[in-house]
């Protein structure tokens, strides 16, 4: 059982957002990991190694539009399903996001806890 | 000496051997115009041939036997007619010298029927005056000839005037010219500020962007915090469930603080800086904003240090812009330091003025962007990364308040060392102060003694 708690790297800055995710996502049976900017969440990708990353976009050090990028640079942390979790909703944000081939877009504001959950799940094939 | 007489007796007999009409007939005749003038005082004109009076429009019978200077006196129009002075003058040089002189050109204008009509015409002479003699040497007649040259200095003039013309011409190219490369300066300007305001709105769109992404975080966390208080309350521990409320109280704060903001920006934007001035000490308020923040200097491991000059005098001016001054100032110290870095803010008095200071050792201000530091919606790079959640408008909003107080803001900076903010706002204590002092007995106690 323990080794098919699958892992999830939340990058928010944000304390408040990912201190709920955290507590829910674990109490859901994940396990879970925050760094709190772009810098830090792409050293936690090798580090790590999550099966599935929630990634916010306006972050200190590096954005996460940037931290994706680099990320698809590589060939196994390329593989790791990513979900936007950002408030930004404008265009722009979205289509460069979407080029870089993210698994799903959310805008926090948007989103139930309960909906995002089923999503991760569904991403995980659980 | 006989041969002298012989040839003088050559000549007297040839004329003898003329009537003497003959000889008037033929001074009258010659095309030149010549005037005989008795040796007098008066200059009594003698005679004058048919081309003298011809031009100067007179009749032998009006000026024969009359003095020069009354037939021709000088143009009472022109006040700077010198005619009849300039001729008295050759005349009596030619007198004296019994030689002939000869001037230069002379205007002297000439009446159009009599002098009294004071009608004159404008007319220039080349005069020669030279002596006739008898065989003693004496003076015997004085012939003033002239040459009509007004026509010539007409010419001339209009030449003159061409030049004038011309020039005027040039000016007026030059006129033109300045007033194209004005016009050209303008458009650039024009097209400068286009792009200004382009760039503003750009800023500006990146603003909202900003600003809604700002509203929007505190609405997750109030939404997130509540959906797991409401639908899985029982599975959270206590820690959990306080925490969460926790959250959605900072959060509604937070809000409120932005909106609080946008309404600032927005009530500078409409120029709306009436201030509600009142008379206040600065400690208080300068304690109520640290407190305000206390969290956030706690959370950056901030060492804010404070130095205020215990003797400051009681200002007049509005406590809400006093509040945002101070606000904007530490907030930006506190955010762009490293933690565990020391903040200082001193506050003292120079003359009249209240000089505040905020300086930290954060990331300072890029040197490029330095001139642009104070723009609504700017935020340098190195801000941008630093902290995603500014809105770049506090800056903006301090200028506008200090300037609009007449006061002024500067700073120093140097990238990764850090900066000082300066704020120097009059205390504008004796006149207003005063008055209020009188009217309400005594300056009304405040926050200070809580």
């Amino acid at each position: 059982m323990e080794d098919l708690q699958k892992k999830i790297l939340i990058v928010e800055d944000e304390d408040p957002l990912s201190s709920v995710l955290r507590d829910r996502l674990t109490n859901e049976g994940f396990t879970v990991v925050v760094a709190t900017d772009g810098e830090m969440g792409l050293q936690m990708v090798f580090a790590e190694k999550p099966d599935l990353i929630l990634l916010d976009i306006l972050l200190p050090e590096k954005g996460g539009l940037t931290m994706l990028k680099e990320l698809r640079a590589h060939e196994e942390a390329a593989k790791i399903p990513v979900i936007m979790l950002t408030n930004l909703s404008d265009t722009d944000s979205v289509n460069e996001a979407l080029s870089y081939g993210v698994q799903d877009y959310m805008v926090k504001s948007d989103t139930e806890i309960s909906t995002m959950v089923d999503t991760i799940r569904a991403k995980l094939g659980l | 000496m006989d041969k002298h007489e012989h040839n003088e007796d050559v000549h007297t007999s040839s004329a003898k051997s003329l009537p003497a009409s003959i000889f008037q007939n033929i001074f009258e005749a010659i095309p030149g115009l010549y005037l005989i003038l008795a040796p007098n005082k008066q200059f009594t004109i003698i005679a004058a041939n048919d081309a003298y009076l011809q031009a100067t429009k007179t009749e032998r019978k009006r000026i024969v036997g009359r003095p020069l200077f009354e037939v021709f006196p000088d143009n009472p129009n022109d006040p700077e007619a010198s005619g009849v002075a300039a001729i008295r003058n050759s005349l009596n040089r030619v007198l004296s010298s019994k030689m002939p002189d000869t001037m230069g050109v002379l205007k002297y204008d000439i009446p159009v029927s009599r002098p009294s009509n004071k009608k004159f015409e404008t007319r220039y002479w080349s005069p020669v005056n030279s002596p006739l003699l008898d065989k003693d040497g004496n003076v015997v007649y004085l012939i003033n000839s002239v040459i009509d040259v007004t026509k010539f200095m007409e010419m001339k003039q209009n030449k003159q005037s061409e030049t004038k013309t011309t020039q005027q011409l040039r000016k007026q190219n030059q006129l033109f010219q300045a007033q194209i490369e004005q016009t050209n300066k303008e458009l650039e300007e024009h097209e400068k500020n286009e792009q200004e305001l382009h760039e503003i709105d750009k800023l500006k769109s990146e603003f909202v962007k900003i600003a809604s992404h700002q509203l929007r975080t505190p609405l997750t966390s109030v939404k997130w915090s509540s959906e797991e208080l409401l639908y899985r309350g029982e599975v959270l521990t206590s820690e959990q469930r306080g925490r969460y409320i926790e959250q959605i109280h900072a959060s509604n704060e937070r809000m409120i603080a932005l909106i609080r903001e946008l309404l600032d920006i927005s009530k500078i934007d409409v120029g709306n800086l009436s201030t509600s001035a009142e008379l206040l000490w600065l400690a208080p308020i300068l304690d109520q904003v640290l407190a305000d923040m206390a969290a956030q200097i706690e959370q950056r491991h901030i060492n804010l240090k404070k130095n205020i000059d215990p003797n400051l005098p009681v200002m007049y001016f509005d406590p809400v812009w006093i509040r945002l001054i101070f606000q904007n100032l530490l907030t930006n110290a506190v955010k762009y330091s490293p933690s565990g870095e020391s903040v200082r803010i001193e506050v003292s008095r120079l003359q009249d003025q209240i000089l505040i200071s905020v300086a930290d050792n954060g990331c300072g201000v890029p040197e490029s962007q330095k001139d642009k530091i104070f723009t609504k919606f700017f935020r340098a790079d190195n801000a941008r990364e630093l902290a995603s959640d500014g809105t770049g408008v506090g800056l903006y909003i301090t200028k506008t308040i200090v300037e609009g107080a007449g006061g002024s803001i500067w700073f120093e900076s140097a990238q990764n060392k850090g900066s000082t903010f300066y704020v120097k706002i009059p205390i504008k204590y004796d006149k207003l102060t005063k008055k209020k002092e009188k009217n309400y007995g005594r300056p009304p106690k405040k926050d200070s003694d809580s």
